[in-house]
């Protein structure tokens, strides 16, 4: 195996595994996830890991384009852990947390974080009822 | 009796269907007695297929038909005096619409005195108001008579329009029939089925029912437009009409009157005179399409003396059915081509709206009706794929027959180029292009091999997690090619998470980044 496979593996790990690939324990470090979250293109959210839906990092730095691209596109198992996102009340504050976190680093006004969340919480709680569906 | 398998069935039938269609072009020109034996034989084994495809073409012609028929019904009514000779301003829709649109055109006329009453009033002699006062008279005249101006021009119109039409309408005549006649051209083998086991007769048939197939299409499709066009036609003259008072309003007001870059009187006048002349052309073109109609067709006795003359000739032997096929093509092709000059008429005449859809029905008929499903069939047998993707292989891997290279491809030649460049001193180029592409070939298989298995298989080829601190044992290309799998395999990791927790997700995350790393880096 040729040592290209080292390069491919980091990408592989970043496209699809970012909450394994890059450590989120402290604050920095999850704004820095959700950061990179943010920055992905639609057709990137669609190869995250399902697994990923369920870290907060990962859903502070989606937005709200990201969200209906999985609620349109989404395999069903990512749409199933980011239904439940927020149903945690310590992972919600955590979320809210990193959100701010994030818009004070991207310079982005108070009111835009609160915007930003409570489209995230519509447009989950909106589909809520389309993944039981799905689901039965 | 030994019985026949399957395969040797097979055999037996395709070789005769393929020597039966080889033979059949060159036995439908067969004159002397083997020639007329190899003609019986060859046809008798094609009857069966013949005869599926020519039912085949008889019902799409059946279906065509109906829909020439509402065509030429459509064509037949609006050729008649009954559709013509009726008078566009009789309409109430057109008496009704002019009305309102030539009373607000007055308004506009008071209001346009008024602001000439107040500028003479305050002595301002801008705009040229003396020629606006003559013109305004002259515009008022125009607007208050339109209706009659234009109504006895469309009658005119009309009129010559009926002066061609009635030979092929009067009295209740069948105006399109006289277009289509012998559009019957499918004649029934089963009238002298001991012919049709003929191959020559089975041949003119399928030639005959395909071209005529193709002419109904094109004749429907012609008869279609000209009859929609003669009623859109008169609709025109409707919108026209009610338009005609705001219209020439605007010649009081040369630059705000502009429409589309154009004076609108100059644009409505434009229009109503091109929609005039069409009428009566393709109405001469139509008279000139059934003349050619009725006549040509004596064309099959010219091509009988031909036959007869030119027995010495190679194209003597050339059946009769043959020639009796084509005359009546001949025929067609002209009918057609008269019908398309009364829509290019219109293509050259009428207003752009109309012209441009004209040139889509056209190319629509021509194009996407006919060549598109041809095409879309011919794909759909699978050939041009195939024969596209075994010729890019070709092109790039080369082509190999009973073990000899025939033509190396893109691989082969840079292959060479590399040599050349080792040969003039750059080191390893050919060995290191090898070997990687032996690599890229055990990488291939391994990456097809492992895509095969499902998780817990690749799983079962993976080392154990070891110990804290404790180090991973010698990783084998198979392992390596498991975890790399593994890796993409986002339900693997669901899977886990959700029994295993979050913990163990990220452990086995871990350990299959090792493997690799491992592997890469031993």
């Amino acid at each position: 195996m040729p040592p290209t496979d080292l390069a491919e593996l980091d990408y592989v790990s970043e496209m699809i595994h970012p909450h394994l690939a890059f450590p989120h324990s402290t604050r920095a470090e999850e704004v820095a996830l959700a950061k990179r979250i943010h920055q992905k293109s639609r057709g990137e959210i669609l190869l995250l890991s399902p697994t990923a839906f369920d870290v907060p990092a990962v859903v502070a730095g989606l937005t709200a384009e990201h969200i209906e691209t999985v609620m349109r596109l989404g395999a069903l198992s990512q749409k199933r852990f980011l239904g439940t996102a927020f149903d945690v009340p310590e992972n919600a504050a955590r979320i809210e947390a990193i959100t701010q976190a994030l818009a004070e680093e991207l310079k982005a006004g108070p009111g835009d974080v609160s915007r930003q969340l409570q489209r995230l919480r519509w447009y989950i709680n909106d589909h809520r009822t389309l993944f039981s569906k799905e689901s039965a | 009796m030994k019985r026949l398998s399957n395969q040797t069935k097979y055999t037996v039938l395709v070789g005769a269907l393929t020597a039966a269609t080889l033979l059949w072009p060159a036995s439908a020109f067969a004159q002397s007695w083997w020639e007329n034996l190899l003609d019986f034989g060859a046809g008798a084994l094609t009857a069966v297929p013949s005869a599926i495809l020519l039912g085949t073409l008889d019902i799409i012609s059946g279906i065509l038909h109906v829909i020439l028929r509402v065509a030429a019904a459509l064509l037949n009514y609006v050729a008649s005096g009954a559709f013509l000779a009726h008078p566009v301003t009789q309409y109430p829709i057109v008496q009704i619409g002019w009305r309102i649109t030539r009373d607000l055109a007055n308004m506009a006329f008071v209001l346009i005195l008024l602001w000439l009453a107040i500028t003479t009033i305050l002595r301002l002699e801008q705009y040229g108001k003396k020629e606006l006062i003559i013109r305004l008279v002259v515009i008022a005249l125009i607007i208050n008579f339109s209706l009659v101006i234009g109504g006895v021009l469309i009658d005119v119109s009309n009129r010559v329009m009926l002066l061609f039409l009635d030979p092929l309408t009067k009295g209740g005549k069948d105006g399109a029939a006289v277009i289509l006649t012998g559009s019957n051209l499918i004649k029934s083998f089963g009238d002298n089925p001991i012919s049709f086991f003929r191959t020559s007769q089975q041949l003119a048939t399928i030639v005959q029912a395909v071209f005529e197939l193709f002419f109904t299409v094109v004749m429907t499709g012609a008869l279609l437009v000209i009859g929609a066009l003669m009623v859109v036609r008169v609709v025109y003259f409707w919108y026209l009409l009610i338009l005609a008072p705001i219209a020439w309003l605007s010649w009081a007001f040369p630059t705000i009157g502009e429409v589309g870059g154009e004076a609108g009187y100059k644009r409505w006048w434009d229009t109503f005179v091109q929609w005039l002349w069409w009428g009566p052309t393709a109405a001469f073109w139509l008279l000139i399409a059934a003349i050619a109609a009725q006549t040509l067709h004596k064309l099959p006795n010219q091509y009988a003396a031909f036959t007869a003359a030119s027995q010495s000739n190679a194209l003597a032997k050339i059946p009769s059915a043959m020639l009796t096929t084509l005359a009546p093509l001949l025929q067609y092709t002209i009918v057609v081509f008269f019908l398309f000059r009364a829509i290019a008429a219109m293509k050259k005449g009428a207003g752009e709206h109309v012209s441009g859809y004209v040139g889509k029905a056209m190319t629509k008929m021509t194009g996407d009706y006919l060549r598109k499903p041809a095409l879309a069939a011919w794909r759909a047998t699978g050939v041009p794929g195939g024969v596209k993707q075994r010729w890019e292989q070709i092109k790039k891997g080369g082509l190999r027959v009973g073990g000899v290279q025939l033509y190396g491809g893109a691989q082969a030649r840079e292959l060479r180029e590399a040599r050349v460049a080792q040969f003039f001193g750059k080191r390893g180029a050919a060995t290191r292009l090898e070997a990687s592409r032996r690599a890229q070939d055990i990488k291939d298989l391994q990456e097809g091999r492992m895509a095969a298995l499902t998780s817990p298989e690749l799983s079962a080829l993976l080392p154990p997690i070891p110990p804290a601190g404790g180090a991973l044992p010698t990783v084998t290309e198979d392992m390596a090619a498991a975890a790399k799998e593994l890796l993409t395999r986002r339900e693997h990791f669901e899977r886990i998470r959700s029994t295993l927790g979050q913990a163990q997700e990220h452990a086995e995350y871990e350990h299959l980044r090792n493997v690799v790393r491992r592997y890469v880096n031993p």
